[in-house]
């Protein structure tokens, strides 16, 4: 059930916060097993927290007794966080649940558990040493994507209502389109990020990864909003989300970015994506190809900055834990020590300038859009994708489609708009700063004339509703 | 320009020479990394400082950095 769905269940009385519960421990019990998507489930305090919600719902709850997960590098009071490393085995129980958690408690959530991610976040294929891999529910040989690819699976599986993953440079959205759900990228600032553990600070975003654009909106706005213990949050007024999202897509003006149709794309991913643009069209949007600036460097100024905020943010424990830190984040982390001081410089100038030339695109254009991702996901243990016939590196095919959006802390969003060889694919939409209202308003519209996010994986049997 | 001297110092000096200098570098912030940590490292650099120095060219010289999430209130 999405969680749009559940709580309207809930609220009827139709089914008690303690069954919603159970039903999905049920599930995790069944699926869990392959799907490897939770790190740690809370059942037993889970099972608590639903008997102490009382038996109905107060209308300043929307998500009273919805079960979620979140991905685990956000702090649960009572776990431990372990990013999916080795290097916190030790690491202490959180005693304060983060900003968001707490957040989603107040709307009634309940939380179920703590979700595979690739290690620290630091990452796109979920392929923890520690861990081990999340298996995407549409081909249990490949991996889900990442680095939120265990709030992907339990999102497709039905593992959970709804989950928060995180975002530095595609994590939320490359997930969402290789397991075949719903997932945005909020604006930079729009949540708080007090108890989660940092990838890279200036590019952070806690969002959800739901079934669909309603479960997004209804999450997002239990999360979003000023939180005066992280600076980074703005003081600005959380739109209602759920209310505005049936506007509709008449007279809307969508760029459709047209390099990332036609470059470094596997030409199947970019005719479904093409042939999904037909149902904005018919819906009474305007679409015109446009040119995003700067396009192909927006990769290298979000590289110039996030390799030297990651190895800063790991200092310590790189020189007390190395050998702990898996080969690929191990790799990531070393090489931010080897960057000159002023190409962290140099890429907050050149952010300047993709901001300003984004802007401008943005005043002409409500929204862009384009496909999330260019590959299909790379089987597990690879780190090639295959591309029009040849292999390539999965991590650098990805970079130009995702950047764009992070390097500007825009609001993006990824929903599953059709399948090549039984694996799904997603589009992209993007808006200006703070514009996730027009996001979610559109993915809705789509998903309202589409049934591309009510597709269940074959290998996951559908729940019990 | 100081990508483009980190570039020519690792082609001038060789691999080796390279290792031992990123080995110095990591030990001076207290990191002591592996020869095939560093070999991945390399791969990364390899791949990342032709592109930062074509940023170094795009970028016009008035243009000033991106803001860094100062408090904006009145003291």
């Amino acid at each position: 059930m999405s969680v749009a769905s559940l709580a309207a269940s809930l609220r009827a009385g139709e089914l008690s916060p303690r069954e919603a519960v159970q039903s999905h421990l049920d599930r995790i019990e069944e699926l869990d097993g392959t799907l490897n998507a939770y790190i740690a489930v809370r059942a037993e305090e889970a099972l608590a927290e639903a008997d102490a919600l009382g038996h109905s719902a107060p209308p300043d709850r929307p998500l009273w007794g919805v079960p979620v997960a979140v991905k685990d590098v956000i702090d649960v009071a009572g776990t431990v966080t372990t990013a999916a490393s080795k290097v916190r085995d030790d690491a202490p129980v959180a005693e304060r649940d983060a900003c968001c958690v707490e957040r989603l408690r107040r709307a009634g959530a309940i939380v179920l558990g703590k979700l595979n991610t690739h290690e620290f976040a630091y990452g796109a294929l979920t392929t923890s040493a520690r861990y081990g891999p999340a298996r995407n529910p549409w081909a249990t040989d490949r991996v889900c994507g990442g680095s939120s690819g265990g709030s992907g699976a339990a999102a497709a599986a039905g593992l959970a209502a709804g989950t928060l993953g995180t975002d530095t440079a595609g994590s939320i959205r490359i997930p969402a389109c290789l397991t075949g759900v719903s997932g945005l990228r909020p604006t930079t600032g729009r949540v708080s990020n007090r108890g989660v553990v940092p990838v890279a600070r200036t590019f952070d975003t806690v969002g959800p990864i739901s079934r669909s654009a309603e479960d997004c909106a209804l999450l997002l706005a239990a999360i979003a909003g000023h939180d005066p213990e992280d600076p980074s949050t703005v003081d600005a007024p959380v739109p209602p989300y759920h209310e505005l999202l049936g506007a509709g897509l008449r007279g809307l003006r969508i760029g459709v970015v047209r390099s990332l149709f036609e470059q470094g794309i596997d030409d199947r991913v970019a005719a479904t994506v093409r042939e999904a643009l037909d149902v904005f069209r018919a819906g009474g949007a305007e679409l015109e190809d446009v040119d995003v600036p700067l396009l192909d460097h927006l990769g290298a100024i979000q590289q110039a900055m996030q390799f030297a905020e990651a190895t800063e943010a790991h200092l310590g424990l790189l020189r007390s834990r190395l050998p702990d830190y898996g080969a690929d984040v191990r790799a990531r982390l070393l090489t931010g020590l080897f960057l000159p001081a002023p190409v962290y410089v140099l890429g907050q100038r050149a952010r300047r300038v993709a901001y300003e030339a984004l802007r401008g695109l943005f005043r002409r254009w409500e929204l862009v859009v384009a496909p999330t991702m260019p590959v299909l996901p790379p089987r597990i243990g690879e780190e090639t994708a295959e591309l029009n016939g040849e292999r390539v590196l999965y991590r650098a095919a990805l970079i130009r489609f995702n950047s764009a959006w992070s390097v500007c802390g825009l609001p993006a969003m990824s929903i599953p708009c059709g399948f090549v060889d039984g694996l799904p694919v997603g589009l992209a939409l993007a808006g200006w700063r703070f514009a996730e209202a027009t996001v979610l308003r559109a993915a809705h519209a789509f998903q309202q004339a589409t049934g591309w996010h009510e597709r269940r994986a074959p290998s996951v049997p559908a729940p019990v509703e | 320009m100081i990508v483009v001297f980190v570039m020519m110092v690792a082609v001038v000096a060789g691999v080796v020479r390279v290792r031992r200098l990123q080995r110095t570098r990591a030990a001076e912030q207290g990191v002591h990394p592996s020869d095939e940590d560093l070999v991945r490292v390399r791969e990364f650099l390899v791949a990342l400082l032709p592109a930062f120095e074509e940023l170094e060219r795009l970028v016009p010289a008035d243009a000033a950095p991106a803001a860094q999430f100062l408090p904006q209130e009145e003291p």
